[in-house]
């Protein structure tokens, strides 16, 4: 996502802080020369429009934005009032609709929700309703994908957990961080726990995202004191005052 | 394509001009000369805007059209890119430390560095442009952030290579 550095740590600004200012190029963009250039090979000289947002839709939205469940345990975002997303990220959500999704997303609606700050660095979640009245996701440097239909479980109560996680890295492989991220589909309140093959469990923080999106949001990094067999994780589970309300297995050991 | 779609452009040129100039300065060899390429490879990007087929972002398709315009005002053409890359990355008189510390690094680690903390690109755009695996920037670059910190005397080098 150009524009959008992924994983900033200290010494990545640094290098490219001194980078920039020691490659000091006295600029002075021309536009209009370059449209004129562009005459010869085929493009009409015009004066460009600015790119307009998709208001109506947005508009309709807002006006049906409801207030989070009370007493939702982790963070809480109203969709419309967080930072529209960096201009790099719309431009992935275009990309993810050139794939001729069913229900595509609205990219000029993508908003920046969280910045989830890990051990292996941040990880931006950018959200983007789709016209269908789902949503679609991107978490910087790790993965994206479209939840358009709010399935609920075999019960046809409970709420779905979808998650993506990269594996436990083994042998020579470089050791990149291993993140389980997700997302739940639904406003019923609850704590989500992380369960290990040790019999623990480990909470893992929600972010809840009001209307139009009304799911919930996570981002793990799993330590490396769970990489190791007999103690990995092997599902999440979303519990509220009854109980059990939604899980799911996972597993993040190494494929062979 | 539409309108749309020239707004696109236009708006990566104004946003990232000086990145461009910078980056292509280096191929090319000076200022003027990078800033004539520039002009014209967001020509050919706005003439050629039907070909983008948004398997990308539009920025990395800017950014290989443009190196390849830079590669075309160099001699030797069929060099491979990173082979062409002028080491030159910035005024060594502007931050001589900097400057010894990337002549440490081999050719492909300085231009992947350049691509990164410089022109901005993400791990998915460096894969796109270099035609390289994600992994293989990656890699590239903890071996590059490694030799720099140790260089310029930064204690903080990560040792786990993020994604």
């Amino acid at each position: 996502m150009s524009g959008s550095v992924h994983h900033l740590t200290a010494l990545d600004a640094t290098l490219s802080e001194r980078l920039f200012a020691a490659a000091d190029i006295d600029c002075r963009p021309d536009w209009d020369d370059v449209q004129t250039r562009a005459e010869p090979l085929g493009l009409p000289h015009r004066r460009t429009r600015r790119r307009s947002y998709v208001a109506a839709i947005a508009a309709v939205l807002a006006a049906s934005i409801v207030a989070p469940a009370v007493g939702l345990p982790g963070a809480v975002v109203d969709f419309f009032r967080a930072e529209p997303a960096a201009e790099t990220v719309v431009l992935d959500f275009v990309g993810m609709n050139q794939r001729g999704p069913q229900d595509p997303s609205l990219p000029d609606q993508a908003r920046h929700v969280r910045t989830f700050e890990l051990p292996s660095g941040a990880y931006t979640l950018s959200i983007a309703p789709t016209a269908g009245g789902g949503y679609c996701w991107a978490i910087s440097g790790f993965s994206n994908g479209c939840q358009t239909i709010r399935s609920t479980d075999s019960t046809g109560r409970g709420p779905v957990i979808g998650v993506t996680y990269t594996e436990i890295p083994t042998g020579s492989v470089r050791q990149e961080p291993v993140i389980i991220a997700g997302n739940i589909a639904s406003t019923a309140s609850g704590t989500l726990s992380l369960t290990f093959e040790d019999g623990s469990s480990q909470a893992v923080p929600l972010v809840w995202v009001s209307e139009p999106i009304a799911a919930a949001f996570f981002v793990y990094e799993l330590p490396r004191e769970r990489w190791s067999a007999g103690s990995r994780p092997i599902g999440l589970e979303l519990r509220d005052t009854g109980g059990i309300v939604a899980h799911t297995k996972i597993s993040v050991a190494p494929q062979p | 394509m539409t309108v749309d779609s020239i707004s696109a452009i236009e708006d990566v040129y104004r946003r990232r001009h000086r990145a461009f100039t910078a980056a292509i300065g280096t191929i090319v060899g000076s200022r003027d000369a990078a800033s004539d390429v520039v002009q014209e490879a967001f020509a050919r990007a706005l003439a050629s805007r039907t070909d983008f087929r948004g398997d990308g972002p539009l920025e990395a398709w800017i950014w290989r059209i443009a190196i390849r315009t830079a590669l075309e005002r160099r001699p030797g053409t069929d060099v491979p890119l990173e082979d062409a890359f002028d080491p030159q990355l910035i005024e060594p008189e502007r931050d001589p430390a900097l400057a010894a510390a990337l002549q440490k690094l081999p050719t492909r680690r300085r231009f992947v560095v350049f691509l990164r903390y410089v022109a901005d690109l993400s791990y998915a755009d460096i894969s796109r442009v270099c035609g390289i695996s994600e992994g293989t920037v990656a890699a590239t670059l903890h071996q590059a952030r490694a030799v720099l910190a140790d260089e310029l005397g930064y204690n903080n080098a990560r040792s786990q290579v993020e994604v």
